[in-house]
């Protein structure tokens, strides 16, 4: 049996409880992760994706049901929060802007400091997490804020890797990042959860990044589980997924349309490899070439 | 075309930020200027829909402040129907006629009703009340949040937000509408929004500067323009730029998904053109060579 690195039962929160503005913001959420997963979270703005993560690392105290971590109740009794911390390591949008430090190396310090650990175990945890998220080593002496966009937010996130958690939960990792910024990113992401098998929950508006990492997709939608299965499965749903208000990709809908017109590709095309192979399949021709 | 048609003309525009001092702990070294734009430019026809692409640092967002003089040249000139941006003296004028939407909606939005937001700038202009009223209705009424007149902006979503910016822009009655990247913190439903109020505004006449990441809204565009390093390197309609796949990687950029999909379906002999930018069109494409294969 596969350990769960996350399992969430019946799990329910409510903001301004007891007041005429009630607000049910995550219903009734049963999920879960297996160990060394990589999960896409998506859901339109408002659908309770954040609300959900903020419950994982126990920043948020649910108004019911449990949150286990690695097989614990993380609100049970002789568990300490500030341990469920270091394991979930949780990583805000634009999470740049939490960079405060003098120089890159000290911000990247500031978990494990907090950790209490060793000076020589500190500086160990930030060269290895700087080195993956290709965070130079020249630049660990500048200050932060020298830095670009997209190598702010990696600094940031090589802070975040530096507390070696063994769950990583990235709310819009690469929101605004320009389509360089956004694969660099991505990819340092990718390497690290493979070269480390940790569980990575990835929250993300853009379908076409999802599909290229997930094993698994979770759509929210008004604080509940709207689907959670393998991408194939989950993308199989384009109709519905429309009408909850998410976009699906570019070649999805276009293999929708070709459906309809009479091509019949798939009801798994989801990226562009996918699509040129399945074409030239229809057409008869080798799709070794693509 | 004739030269009163062009509202905007860019030309050889440098521009480079001062040199300042590093105050270090021992040295105070003078950092040299870093210039940013190497010689843009471009003219603009009234009315056009343009967008910029180019991969963050490549200089788009300092050449859209220029367009209403948030900064000015340090070498060419910059005009916007017929105001010289370097001109202190008419500053004004120019901010009436080129209304600026940015990025986040949370840092443009100043008021805790909506149509008060919207009213900012005209009651800092000095219209008339009667006047004010008149364009905020009709703002709103464009940007389809004349129903949330009376709500705070904090109540709203993010594409909503944004569209309570452009309405706060639009009341100015500017010729020319400069937005930077103004969907990039949206949603795709928000995003959606966006896309079509813009596009909506092009159509009753507004010339429209549109920064963005998004091949797909660019697609939308009469042209495109895509810079680097500071240089105006590609220029042309959507399907002439976007067929240069290889070109655009080099410099950080993508294609549409189905722009990709036509080129790797070329390269595998498939008789598709390689300009080929939109789903119908692509769909019908394929359509008509499986139809042919089959036969």
């Amino acid at each position: 049996m596969t350990t769960k690195s996350i399992e969430t039962l019946n799990l329910s929160y409510k903001y301004s409880v007891g007041t005429p503005f009630e607000v049910t913001a995550v219903d009734n959420v049963n999920f879960d992760v297996n160990e060394g997963e990589f999960v896409g979270i998506i859901g339109h703005t408002g659908s309770g994706k954040s609300t959900l993560m903020q419950h994982l690392n126990g920043l948020l105290k649910q108004t019911c049901g449990e949150v286990w971590i690695n097989g614990r109740n993380i609100r049970g009794k002789g568990v300490n929060i500030r341990d469920v911390r270091f394991e979930v390591g949780l990583v805000f949008q634009y999470s740049e802007h939490q960079l405060f430090e003098e120089t890159v190396f000290k911000d990247i310090a500031f978990g494990p400091r907090n950790m209490g650990l060793r000076d020589v175990q500190i500086k160990e945890r930030v060269l290895r997490a700087a080195a993956s998220m290709g965070v130079h080593d020249s630049w660990l002496q500048r200050s932060p804020f020298d830095l670009s966009g997209g190598q702010k937010r990696r600094v940031a996130l090589a802070g975040v890797i530096a507390m070696e958690p063994g769950i990583l939960i990235l709310d819009e990792p690469a929101a605004g990042l320009d389509p360089r910024g956004r694969d660099k990113v991505l990819g340092f992401i990718n390497e690290y959860h493979k070269s480390k098998r940790l569980t990575v929950i990835l929250v993300s508006h853009s379908m076409e990044d999802i599909v290229k990492y997930a094993d698994r997709v979770l759509v929210m939608n008004k604080g509940g589980v709207f689907c959670y299965d393998t991408t194939d499965k989950v993308f199989a749903r384009t109709g519905e997924i429309t009408e909850i208000g998410l976009g699906v990709p570019q070649i999805t809908r276009l293999s929708e349309r070709l459906r309809d017109m009479g091509v019949d590709l798939g009801c798994d095309v989801y990226t562009v490899e996918r699509a040129a192979e399945r074409i030239l399949e229809v057409m008869g021709k080798s799709s070794e070439s693509v | 075309m004739s030269k009163s048609e062009t509202i905007i003309q860019i030309n050889d525009l440098y521009f480079e930020y001062s040199p300042y001092i590093d105050e270090g702990e021992n040295n105070n070294s003078v950092i040299e200027s870093v210039p940013v734009l190497h010689g843009v430019s471009l003219d603009v026809p009234e009315g056009q829909f343009v967008a910029i692409l180019g991969h963050n640092g490549s200089g788009k967002s300092t050449l859209a402040k220029h367009l209403n003089g948030i900064l000015t040249p340090t070498r060419g000139s910059v005009t916007v129907a017929g105001i010289d941006v370097s001109d202190d003296e008419k500053l004004q004028q120019l901010r009436r006629t080129v209304g600026m939407v940015f990025q986040n909606p949370d840092n443009q939005i100043v008021a805790t009703i909506v149509e008060e937001d919207v009213a900012f700038a005209l009651e800092n202009l000095g219209v008339e009340p009667a006047e004010i009223r008149v364009r905020i209705d009709a703002a709103l009424e464009t940007v389809g949040m004349a129903k949330f007149a009376k709500h705070a902006p904090h109540s709203l979503s993010g594409g909503q937000k944004q569209r309570v910016a452009i309405a706060g822009v639009i009341a100015m009655e500017p010729k020319c509408i400069v937005l930077d990247e103004p969907t990039a913190m949206l949603d795709p439903s928000g995003r959606a929004e966006v896309v079509r109020t813009v596009k909506k505004l092009n159509v009753q006449g507004a010339t429209v500067v549109y920064i963005t990441h998004y091949m797909e809204e660019a697609a939308l565009a009469d042209r495109v323009v895509v810079m680097d390093d500071g240089k105006v390197i590609m220029d042309g309609t959507p399907r002439e730029v976007f067929r240069r796949v290889g070109e655009l990687r080099e410099v950080g950029l993508d294609v549409p998904q189905v722009t990709e999909l036509a080129h790797k379906l070329r390269a595998a002999g498939v008789a598709i053109p390689d300009d080929v930018i939109g789903e119908e069109e692509f769909a019908e494409w394929i359509v008509k060579i499986v139809g042919a294969e089959r036969i």
